[in-house]
């Protein structure tokens, strides 16, 4: 017995001898790295791809028809669908050189516009980027084609009575103006003929749709000719859903990448395109990879699984993100931002010393400082309804409301014939100053902003109460069913698409839902898009929104915060509110590190 | 047995009915498939209207409905709102789950067994409290908070020490202490040592250090020579570049496969290792059990033959039924692992944006079916198994 327990402790000792050189850890000699065979796959070795978290799925090529428009799609669209303008961030333009060499105006009574390709623009699979692609986008979004008819004239209906568009378009804004689209020069010049000028025509003919594919899909040798209905019939069929998904043989680039592979629910793929005639892509591959939870991407990003996020941000988020080493991170105040919306229908509203009042009354600064701030500490009150401070364009039109004053709402409710009654609400003829506050529910940010909201008016003698509704945005807004209603809009670079917001109902205002009617608005608005003077055109719309200010019809608040992060490893990565942060992933560049 | 599985198809058919019924009212009550399209600018009330009509929104809920499950019962399961076919979808999420339950049940089954039987023959024992004591813990980690846990020092963490691998002193000092420690004490046990010789089983202490050293030593060095590319995996069910050799094609479904396996295999082991034991504590008690030790048999064949082979028929059950439901997938472990399984596709289609009355449909009658069906087979093989038992 005693003489093994030496032999024991022996070996004890000697096993800890073995354990420490085992853990004699952190030691500075590089780990050979002759066998490579593991690290083949993805990984953050791997300086060839990029991969993007995409939160929701791509599903088609044509982000043009109702059924198909998705901002996913957008994001894969960047990079392969061509068109003769592209834009920046801060809203800016320029001719994207690769397709196009000119784009003019050559005339402006009738208002014409020129296009002149580049000759050597070719999509993915050898055919030419020319007239043909321009002349379906423009037959497939001018809405002259109408509705379906059969052999004998009458109405086409299906199964269940309803009509049938020939063409399943979601918007012809623009293209309806085009009377025609003319091709010269070997199709690779084409002149647009509007009937009436169309200022934002920039905007028109981006995201091109290769014709050559859907001509050799329908079995319709030419689209540009004129043609019966049956043929049209044809084309408009593969147009509505033959680009839904991915097929190697349709689904062909114009663009710096080309789609090589999209497994549904998984990821999808894009390869330098080959053909593609400007500055190759810095990196061969870019992968979207499918993450539906948003809050799983910060690990990914962490485990170098995923290169680029944009998560929707919150506080938890940002501080995880903040917390991984080495993850870049930038804020971005996008394009979609939160208003106030003041029915003027309102027995109380219809005053402007009301609404004035209710303007003065609400502390949109506290309301950015306690819910966005905390988020992106360069977030601030938004002055605009047109143009984000991010554009050279902002014009800040506020006046004396740029700041909560509580003195002024008292004195202007005052003014309008309101007394403050014992319960310490004003009140008229016996009527309390109620005002419902309209929301989407669920929705926890404007349920808070609605707290916050009604506690900063109370205090201004300003009952206000919160109204959420599930259906509240597609119902009650459009019905004009509110007092005070707090949603989003998205501003856009195509500047008269915020005309049916502002004009009155009669006059095109299909999203003017406040009962405002401004005839000086409808002249504004066709000054501002006969315009092709930018500086001139731009001034017209800040007029615009100076009005809205003067009749404290809607009171923004603050754009949303977007949020890009980034492994170190990845350069070039820039915020982009409008298309998406893959707008210049031609020149992401992922350096080993 | 004939009449029975007619019978028993037939009741199915109502079950059907009223569970697609449900679905289908409440699916189309609510959610708003077109909001989108509603506040984008420039878009027309006659494009609404007609999208309206693609959707059948503008009729009334009879009609919309048998309108569905005519085409249903024809084996065509229709488009989905974004115009995608539902089958290729709801086909590649049934692959998906079935790889992934497949495995984590396999293992929770085999392993849960095996400690229940061991936990009932030894009950009361050491070993018998502290697999009740892990089976509870398990029985209780709420999933979601567990496999971000994971993510973290399974994933994140463990994929840092690979590249930079090295083992702190702290760590080697307590992971020896319990290692040896446990090795003595059973020495001890072994050798049926009593407190009053405190020297004795320290052989069996000795040859555990021993052991942990050399495997410490072993693994460290084959880590620090290998590049394992941040080999353990968050996100997603497969590689996205498939590699040549089968062997790097292995290592790449592991590498995303084994955190998802780890979490689920957590949940359901923990239920078949208390199952198994009470089973085998009920039959240790019976008649036949004592019975066989009467006539002399081996503890061996006593526990194999008599005792496992019963306590197996509970379980046969349980296990079937349980096979209904993973086919419906796990929503919160696929959510979380990003795993393109039924239980993805039944919130993507729940909010996309609005919910979507063809997956949410097809989905329902699929994972109805399949219960339906793995109830059947259960009674059929209770009966199987147990004589006593007839299925009329």
């Amino acid at each position: 017995m005693r003489q093994s327990k030496t032999k024991v402790v022996l070996a004890c000792v000697l096993s800890f001898a073995l354990i420490a050189s085992a853990c004699g850890g952190d030691s500075d000699e590089a780990a050979p790295t002759d066998d490579t065979e593991a690290s083949t796959e993805e990984g953050s070795g791997d300086t060839a791809t990029v991969i993007y978290a995409a939160e929701q799925e791509y599903t088609s090529y044509n982000n043009g028809a109702a059924d198909q428009g998705l901002f996913a799609n957008t994001l894969v669209l960047n990079q392969l669908l061509p068109g003769p303008i592209f834009y920046n961030p801060d809203t800016t333009n320029f001719v994207w050189e690769p397709v196009a060499s000119s784009v003019k105006v050559t005339s402006e009574d009738p208002f014409t516009v020129e296009y002149v390709l580049n000759p050597a623009a070719v999509w993915s699979d050898g055919e030419a980027i020319d007239c043909d692609d321009f002349v379906l986008a423009w037959r497939a979004s001018n809405g002259k084609d109408g509705n379906r008819v059969d052999a004998s004239g009458t109405e086409a209906t299906d199964a269940d009575g309803n009509a049938l568009a020939v063409w399943n378009t979601a918007s012809t804004t623009g293209y309806s103006l085009i009377d025609a689209v003319t091709c010269s020069d070997d199709l690779k010049t084409i002149t647009t003929s509007y009937s009436s000028v169309f200022a934002d025509w920039r905007v028109l003919f981006g995201g091109l749709l290769p014709a050559h594919i859907v001509e050799r899909e329908s079995g319709v040798a030419d689209l540009t000719a004129e043609l019966s209905n049956e043929d049209l019939y044809k084309v408009a069929d593969f147009w509505n859903t033959g680009f839904v998904g991915f097929k190697p043989e349709t689904h062909v680039s114009g663009g710096p990448y080309v789609m090589t592979d999209f497994t549904p629910g998984q990821s999808l793929t894009l390869e330098r395109n080959p053909n593609w005639m400007g500055e190759p892509a810095a990196t061969e591959k870019i992968v979207f990879l499918m993450v539906p939870d948003a809050t799983q991407q910060p690990a990914a990003l962490q485990n170098g699984e995923v290169d680029v996020i944009t998560p929707q941000p919150n506080v938890d988020l940002v501080e995880q993100i903040s917390a991984i080493p080495g993850a870049l991170l930038q804020f971005d105040s996008g394009t979609i931002f939160e208003h106030f919306d003041l029915n003027l229908a309102n027995e109380h509203l219809k005053d402007l010393r009301v609404r004035q009042a209710v303007a003065a009354c609400i502390d949109r600064e506290e309301i950015v400082n306690t819910m966005y701030r905390n988020i992106n500490p360069d977030a601030q009150v938004l002055n605009n309804r047109i143009f984000m401070p991010n554009s050279p364009f902002y014009k800040d039109g506020s006046g004396k409301f740029a700041k909560r004053d509580i003195a002024l709402a008292k004195s202007l409710l005052e003014e309008a014939g309101y007394a403050l009654a014992a319960d310490g609400y004003y009140a008229k003829r016996g009527k309390t100053l109620s005002l419902r506050l309209g929301r989407r529910d669920p929705n926890p940010r404007r349920q808070q902003t609605n707290e916050l909201v009604i506690a900063q008016c109370k205090e201004a003698g300003i009952l206000m109460t919160d109204d959420p509704a599930e259906d509240f945005n597609a119902a009650r807004l459009p019905a004009s069913d509110y007092d005070i209603a707090l949603f989003a809009w998205v501003a856009t670079v195509a500047l008269s698409s915020n005309n049916s917001i502002y004009l009155p109902v009669a006059q095109g205002g299909g999203q003017n839902w406040n009962n405002w009617n401004r005839k000086e608005i409808v002249d504004l608005t066709k000054a501002a898009d006969s315009e092709l003077d930018e500086a001139t055109r731009v001034g017209l719309y800040n007029q615009i929104d100076q009005l809205v200010w003067d009749d404290m019809v809607t009171i923004p608040l603050v754009q949303w915060t977007e949020l890009y992060a980034n492994a170190e490893a990845i350069s070039g990565v820039v915020p982009n509110s409008f298309v998406g942060v893959t707008w210049n992933a031609e020149k992401w560049v992922k350096t080993a590190l | 047995m004939g009449t029975f599985v007619v019978r028993r198809l037939l009741i199915a058919i109502p079950v059907l009915f009223a569970a697609s019924l449900l679905t289908f009212f409440l699916v189309i009550n609510s959610g708003d498939p077109l909001e989108t399209l509603r506040v984008r600018p420039g878009v027309s009330q006659q494009v609404i209207r007609n999208e309206e009509a693609r959707l059948g929104l503008d009729k009334p809920f009879v009609e919309r409905y048998t309108k569905w499950a005519g085409s249903f019962i024809q084996g065509d399961m229709g488009l989905d709102m974004k115009n995608r076919p539902v089958w290729p979808q709801l086909w590649s999420a049934i692959k998906y789950t079935l790889r992934l339950v497949l495995i984590a049940e396999m293992l929770a089954i085999t392993i849960g067994l095996m400690i229940g039987i061991v936990g009932g023959v030894r009950q009361y024992s050491t070993f018998d409290y502290s697999t009740t004591f892990v089976s509870f813990l398990f029985f209780s980690l709420p999933v979601f908070w567990f496999a971000n846990l994971l993510k973290v020092f399974g994933a994140i963490r463990f994929n840092d020490w690979l590249e930079q691998p090295g083992v702190s002193w702290a760590f080697a000092v307590v992971l020896t202490a319990v290692v040896g420690g446990s090795f003595y004490l059973i020495g001890r046990k072994r050798e049926r040592l009593s407190l009053a010789q405190p020297g004795a089983g320290l052989k069996w202490g000795g040859i555990a250090l021993g052991v942990t050293g050399l495997v410490l030593l072993s693994v460290a060095t084959y880590v620090r020579n290998r590049d394992f590319g941040r080999f353990v995996k968050t996100l997603g069910s497969e590689p996205r570049i498939l590699a040549d050799t089968f062997a790097e094609r292995l290592w790449g479904y592991i590498g995303h496969g084994v955190l998802p396996v780890i979490v689920l295999f957590t949940i359901s082991y923990a239920g078949y290792s208390r199952y198994m034991r009470a089973s085998v504590l009920e039959q240790l008690n019976a008649d036949h059990v004592r019975m066989a030790r009467a006539k002399g048999l081996s503890e061996t064949r006593v526990i194999l033959r008599h005792a496992f082979r019963n306590a197996l028929i509970p379980i046969a059950t349980i296990a079937t039924l349980s096979w209904g439901g993973l086919i419906a997938g796990a929503v919160i472990t696929e959510r979380v692992f990003a795993w393109n399984g039924m239980g993805d596709f039944f919130l993507d289609s729940l909010a996309n944006p609005s919910p979507d009355p063809n997956r949410l449909l097809a989905f329902v009658m699929i994972t109805a079916t399949a219960t339906i069906m793995f109830n059947i087979v259960a009674d059929i093989i209770y009966a199987v198994l147990d004589p006593r038992i007839r299925v009329r």
